[in-house]
């Protein structure tokens, strides 16, 4: 048994230290960590062949393209969140359109439009927080927004089967070995068929949760809104007992 | 012929009395030394003194007497001997410089041989502490010298050129261990840097995965888009 335990410690602490290189990858996948790992092995080799003060000179060539990289380093995390709150209110833009927000909310789609235009300005202009926080004003001019339901059709064309509508509200549930979460929860093909998603139920919900700022803790029984993605409809709340038809997975 | 007799009688007398007249009457001689009948005397033995006396010299300044003591203490006796007999029995002072000079020679050759061999050993010493810190690429131009000093003394030893070996070699020993401190500073001087640098390498790798993982907890990718 022990020995067991101690195996699986020990896969377990190799895959740890396999997936942490691995996750930071991409953003040290650039041009001064790259040329500092040059310019380290290349000390290392002055070094061992005694001439010194080359090795020192080409140690602290390292040391400049190392903090280099650590600048490259933030300023594409910004890029990157940046980039993902603005690809955020771009996907409520779409969905605001694809229920005439910019008619029954025109206020609100207004400003997310001139948000979201801002945004992109800013992201090319390479101002991240500027950019951040327009992306995070247009996600919030959008929150609240949802269908307005339309007038029926004067002659409704016979459909084969009535399907019913997508659910609004989802109430967090305890299932066992799978637990919910705004990933899971975006998952579910009635929800948005896309785990991707999440974030979008985030900035819907965020408010409901204890501490706003960690999307990990959230409890079952909250009762979660779901916002429209493409313009599909939805209302009530999620019925287990109910075969909702999926929605696209995008 | 009486007379002739008589006549010669006084004529006899008369010469003996003129003869002994102008003879001073034989006094007895004093006793003051008279000299002795000439012998050859020994010459002063200025030559081999004053080799005695630039052999000690150059001993002396060599150091050589504690590599060869027994000579070197019967060289000095001798030495001394010869000088204090100097002028006085000067061919027991030559014996004893001639002896002098042998032993100082011997001393020259003997304890040479020794005191050359040392600073080779010193010099050596120092010239492996150098190359084992790699002092011919760290410390070029000032190694070259050293070593090319080091190699004029080993030809100056081998032509007996105590002398100019003994002063080369320790010049070139001294060269050496200047250089190996200077090495020795370079190379801490880039052991530091390089150390420096890793530790640097270190933290930006711990930064960007810091990045990642925070990226990754909103939410977002680091692979170009969003989500």
């Amino acid at each position: 048994m022990k020995t067991r335990i101690l195996v699986l410690a020990g896969i377990a602490l190799l895959l740890g230290a396999a997936v942490v290189p691995l996750a930071a990858q991409s953003l040290l996948d650039n041009e001064y960590y790259h040329k500092a790992q040059d310019l380290l092995s290349q000390s290392q080799q002055a070094l061992d062949a005694g001439d010194y003060d080359n090795s020192a000179s080409l140690a602290m060539q390292a040391r400049d393209y190392l903090a280099k990289s650590d600048d490259y380093v933030v300023t594409m995390t910004q890029f990157y969140r940046a980039n993902g709150y603005l690809s955020i209110a771009k996907d409520r833009v779409s969905y605001a359109k694809s229920i005439d927000a910019d008619v029954h909310y025109k206020a609100a789609y207004d400003t997310a439009v001139s948000d979201v235009t801002g945004a992109k300005t800013a992201l090319d202009g390479k101002d991240y927080p500027k950019s951040i926080d327009l992306s995070k004003s247009a996600i919030a001019a959008l929150a609240n927004i949802a269908p307005v339901a339309k007038k029926p059709p004067k002659e409704p064309t016979p459909q084969p089967a009535a399907q019913p509508d997508l659910p609004q509200y989802y109430t967090v549930r305890l299932l066992l070995p799978r637990r919910d979460c705004f990933w899971r929860i975006a998952e579910y093909p009635f929800v948005y068929n896309n785990p991707w998603k999440w974030r979008l139920l985030y900035d819907a919900n965020k408010d409901l949760l204890e501490d706003p700022k960690n999307p990990n803790l959230i409890q079952p029984g909250m009762r979660f809104i779901i916002p429209g993605l493409a313009g599909e409809t939805r209302d009530g709340d999620y019925d287990p007992q109910v075969e909702y038809p999926p929605l696209p997975a995008k | 012929m009486r007379r002739i007799i008589y006549l010669g009688a006084v004529v006899g007398a008369l010469f003996l009395i003129i003869s002994c007249a102008s003879t001073p009457p034989q006094q007895p001689k004093p006793e003051t030394p008279q000299p002795q009948a000439a012998q050859p005397a020994a010459a002063a033995p200025d030559a081999e003194l004053a080799q005695a006396k630039s052999l000690q010299q150059r001993v002396d300044a060599l150091g050589l007497g504690t590599y060869d003591p027994e000579d070197y203490a019967a060289a000095n006796k001798d030495f001394q001997a010869g000088q204090d007999s100097y002028g006085k029995d000067n061919a027991a002072s030559k014996k004893s410089l001639q002896a002098a000079i042998s032993e100082y020679n011997a001393v020259i050759s003997k304890g040479g041989a020794l005191f050359l061999a040392r600073l080779q050993e010193q010099t050596e010493a120092s010239k492996k502490a150098a190359d084992d810190l790699k002092a011919s690429v760290a410390v070029k131009d000032d190694y070259a010298s050293a070593n090319g000093l080091y190699k004029k003394a080993l030809q100056e030893k081998d032509a007996g050129d105590i002398e100019n070996a003994s002063g080369d070699f320790s010049q070139s020993r001294d060269d050496f261990d200047a250089v190996t401190k200077v090495a020795q500073q370079k190379k801490d001087a880039a052991v530091q840097a390089l150390q420096s640098a890793q530790q640097d390498k270190s933290a930006s790798e711990q930064k960007a995965a810091d990045a990642q993982k925070a990226l990754k907890d909103e939410g977002f990718s680091s692979s170009g888009s969003g989500q």
